[in-house]
């Protein structure tokens, strides 16, 4: 503890706020996380890593938050104490925040559903062929039936 | 209507068909500014929830005991990044960053818990915390689950299970002395009578007309009112305190069956006014312990940083 104390260093305390309060914000602002006012700001920042860890080998990598770091070998660092306190995990993705390409929420028609897609799925089949195999399955009984009588 | 009426009909009305909103949604002013102030208090609770806890990590009985203890005091630091990092996305339109979030604690502009404004004196304080301490806070985050304001939710899924881990540490510790000693069950219930005004004032007052509260509620960042939440830690909790042989330092308590609801004498509304003007019991020190851990670590800060050119 001693080792890092500088002397002084409780005295260097904040005076007030930093600054002028920002002004009320336009409504009409509409940034990306991570894509606003770094470039008004200094350089010497924390970055933003989006953390993805893969529990184990047969599961993929899933987003889990996010840290804010110095560089990426920080991040995986911090991502390991912020998430993995407790679970297990085999690997780590740390993906600077502004690399990300997303979609927009607002976009739904890129999500656009208009056809029935059950045709994809195993609930398109599933019951009708189930009513069709108890056909098969009556049958089958009513021949079991038949060889006890005989 | 203008534009900007009609931009706010449709997002109160997405809120209210329980849609939830992200920070890279257009938002009205009011949602922004008051959901960073909500987050901001909740991170900078959980940094300051730390310090009454770490205190008894060098005192704690044994070294389960610290260690347990230790893992509790890093989730709350971990609690307070997660929940830091969200509202620094939601900040960063308004050209605020996670050093003024952080340092507003000093100016007083942000708050921090009631709670956390308490001393702790003994070794039942830091079960009492724990247990009952965490199982408010457990009460009023899992209500917060569903909160329109998705990032936010999603952070608390992790929070309160960590939080679950915490009441189970603190309920141990509780069990261990309710069984222990009669010096043991005293030193409990003495905790327990120092802990009850602050854990009936940890939920705010029950008329939430407050601009802020109101806001909250109207856009469904919340969807429990304060009464409602400190009525729901009550259920929970009295019959709990009350079967390790405890006696709740209120007499007038009960369940009024009729109305549905506890009876309890109001706690003394004046503590959390002063606490809010950080002048309870220990504002000034664990705001002075945490300014000097701030300072202690910026050459840290200030190291990894200058990495990020």
């Amino acid at each position: 503890m001693d080792a890092v104390r500088k002397p002084g260093f409780a005295e260097q305390v904040p005076a007030g706020p930093l600054g002028t309060a920002p002004a009320a914000p336009a409504e009409t602002v509409r940034q990306a996380p991570g894509e606003a006012g770094t470039a008004a700001r200094s350089e010497r920042q924390f970055r933003i890593y989006e953390i993805f860890v893969q529990k184990d080998h047969l599961s993929p990598h899933v987003w889990v938050g996010s840290v804010a770091a110095g560089g990426p070998e920080e991040a995986l660092v911090l991502a390991r104490e912020q998430f993995l306190r407790r679970d297990a995990a085999v690997s780590i993705w740390a993906v600077e925040q502004q690399a990300i390409h997303r979609t927009d929420y607002a976009d739904r028609d890129f999500f656009a559903r208009e056809t029935d897609k059950r045709y994809r799925t195993l609930a398109g089949y599933s019951q009708a062929n189930a009513e069709r195999w108890r056909k098969y399955r009556r049958a089958l009984l009513d021949l079991e039936q038949d060889f006890v009588r005989d | 209507m203008t534009h900007t009426d009609d931009r706010r009909a449709e997002f109160l009305a997405r809120v209210e068909r329980g849609e939830k909103i992200e920070a890279t949604d257009w938002m009205p002013d009011e949602y922004r500014v008051t959901m960073i102030k909500f987050m901001q208090m909740h991170a900078l609770s959980e940094l300051m929830g730390a310090l009454p806890e770490k205190e008894w990590v060098p005192r704690a009985p044994t070294l389960a005991r610290k260690l347990s203890l230790m893992a509790k005091v890093q989730d709350e630091v971990g609690h307070a990044q997660l929940v830091l990092r969200v509202a620094e996305d939601l900040a960063a339109p308004l050209g605020k960053g996670r050093e003024e979030l952080v340092e507003e604690l000093f100016t007083g502009q942000c708050k921090f818990h009631n709670v956390f404004h308490m001393p702790a004196p003994t070794w039942a304080d830091a079960g009492i915390i724990g247990w009952l301490v965490d199982g408010a806070a457990v009460v009023s985050q899992a209500a917060l689950l569903s909160s329109s304001y998705g990032p936010y939710a999603r952070v608390l899924q992790r929070v309160c299970a960590e939080e679950g881990f915490h009441i189970q540490h603190g309920e141990s510790i509780c069990l261990a002395l309710a069984e222990g000693t009669p010096a043991q069950r005293q030193m409990l219930q003495d905790a327990l009578n120092r802990w009850w005004e602050a854990l009936l004032l940890f939920f705010g007052p029950a008329e939430t007309n407050s601009p802020s509260a109101t806001i909250l509620l109207k856009y469904r960042f919340r969807t429990k009112t304060n009464e409602e939440l400190r009525q729901k830690f009550l259920t929970k909790y009295v019959p709990r305190i009350r079967a390790l042989g405890l006696t709740i330092p209120d007499p007038a308590l009960r369940y009024d069956e009729e109305a549905g609801r506890w009876v309890y004498t109001p706690p003394d509304w004046s503590k959390l006014k002063a606490i809010a003007r950080n002048e309870g019991p220990l504002s000034q020190y664990r705001l002075g312990l945490r300014r000097l851990s701030y300072e202690q670590g910026r050459w840290v800060r200030e190291a990894l940083m200058a990495q990020a050119v």
